[in-house]
């Protein structure tokens, strides 16, 4: 049974919490929650090998932080950054395969998120495809007339890419008011938080803080 | 049904686009707008729900085009724009469907159902579920108009709207039209589908209206073929 997506957010929040609220030194206690998202992932129907690939593009960024650690000679402290950032990644990766964004954003919204930025996240997301394939056709018809630098018609394409997403935009919005839009997108499937999200919320949660705060 | 009299209008970065439009629409009536390209056919029909707002006046079903008025105007005009990517912008083609019902208020149970009747009706139930980036050229067409065709407008425009079909695409589509029984302004160059789908014409050059009557009339005088 699938939970409702406001249910895998608020466990992913509580997870994030307990995880960043381990003072360095604390390696048991940080593996024991590690040891959380990785029996997940293998219970859960998702790609492990490619999330657990995912997770490590965090890693260039921790190390900044873990850098220091290393400068000042503290081993265990800079693997301890490395390993909570990494496995924080990986829970949210975990997430998000577990339910769409689109959903994800929604549960966002009903949790109280802007809504303003969630409906322009949305348009993001939907039109990255679109914008993907006029790059393509500017692309396409560079080389047709003799381009030999893809990268360099990349480069200079980009403003008139821009352009067109702006006519695009426009055209988006005139037919969205065309349709009596109001300026919220209407939600045509309600979420509907069930007894077994409660259920599966509080033992979440409470799995959680005693992994965290009883051990 | 529609009544436009002396309609002028000019874009901030351009000269004036319409001069001067006097037009009429009987309820039940289908005419087509012919012009070449900049003569302001789609600008005028983007004044017809609202979009844009011009100097003189446009009234659908004696309702003045007013800001106050949009609401209840763009129940009754339904729009389907040149470029169905455009159209159809939500994740699913129910969802996208159901889009225009649920700004009007329909309960969404409601509005799935009268959403799953349409998209039955234009041959897409089978499609209610796919991304609507991921259907044909005809199909996406299809979705497009019943987003509008589901909110049962009694004025039903459409610009342009054989672009990217083709010619069995084209009939079809001229079939389907033929079945509403609503007022349609029908944006085209295509003039076999004109006369295939349309009793009248007007034919526009430099933002005036040259010329209005029968179909083939028009298309002949101007040697619209």
């Amino acid at each position: 049974m699938k939970l409702d997506p406001r249910c895998a957010l608020l466990l992913l929040l509580s997870y994030l919490i307990a995880l960043a609220s381990i003072q360095p030194g604390a390696n048991r206690l940080l593996l024991t929650l590690c040891a959380l998202p990785v029996v997940l992932l293998f219970l859960s129907p998702v790609p492990r090998a490619e999330l657990l690939a995912q997770a490590a593009y965090v890693l260039p960024f921790s190390f900044a932080i873990a850098a220091v650690a290393l400068l000042r000679g503290n081993t265990a402290q800079a693997v301890f950054f490395l390993l909570r950032s990494y496995i924080s990644i990986l829970a949210v990766l975990i997430t998000t395969k577990l339910a769409t964004t689109l959903e994800l954003l929604r549960a966002m919204e009903r949790l109280g998120a802007p809504r303003f930025l969630i409906v322009v996240c949305e348009f993001v997301i939907r039109y990255i495809e679109v914008l993907r394939k006029e790059a393509d056709s500017m692309r396409l018809a560079a080389l047709c007339r003799g381009a030999a630098q893809s990268k360099l018609i990349a480069a200079s394409s980009l403003g008139m890419l821009f352009v067109r997403s702006l006519e695009r935009s426009t055209g988006i919005h005139n037919a969205m008011l065309a349709r009596g839009f109001n300026g919220s997108l209407p939600r045509a499937y309600p979420m509907q938080w069930r007894l077994a999200d409660t259920v599966a919320l509080a033992i979440g949660i409470a799995g959680i803080a005693t992994l965290r705060w009883a051990a | 049904m529609i009544r436009v009299r002396d309609l002028r209008y000019r874009y901030a970065d351009s000269g004036p686009v319409l001069n001067g439009i006097d037009f009429d629409l009987k309820a039940g009536e289908s005419t087509a707008l012919l012009g070449s390209n900049g003569s302001g056919k789609t600008t005028f029909a983007l004044h017809l729900n609202g979009i844009l707002q011009g100097e003189g006046e446009v009234e659908v079903a004696t309702i003045r085009v007013t800001t106050a008025t949009l609401e209840e105007v763009r129940r009754k005009v339904g729009f389907v724009f040149q470029s169905s990517e455009n159209q159809l912008f939500l994740p699913t083609v129910l969802e996208d469907v159901m889009f225009g019902l649920l700004n009007q208020g329909v309960p969404a149970e409601q509005a799935r159902s009268r959403a799953m009747e349409m998209l039955e009706r234009l041959h897409l139930a089978s499609y209610a579920n796919r991304n609507p980036f991921h259907l044909s050229a005809g199909e996406k067409r299809r979705a497009a108009i019943a987003g509008v065709l589901v909110m049962s407008p009694e004025v039903l425009i459409l610009d342009e709207p054989t672009t990217f079909l083709d010619p069995p695409g084209i009939r079809e589509l001229a079939a389907m039209l033929n079945q509403l029984p609503m007022a349609k302004l029908i944006i085209t160059h295509d003039s076999r589908f004109a006369i295939d789908t349309t009793t009248r014409a007007s034919f526009f050059d430099k933002g005036r209206i040259l010329a209005d009557g029968p179909t083939r009339d028009i298309i002949q005088r101007f040697d619209w073929f």
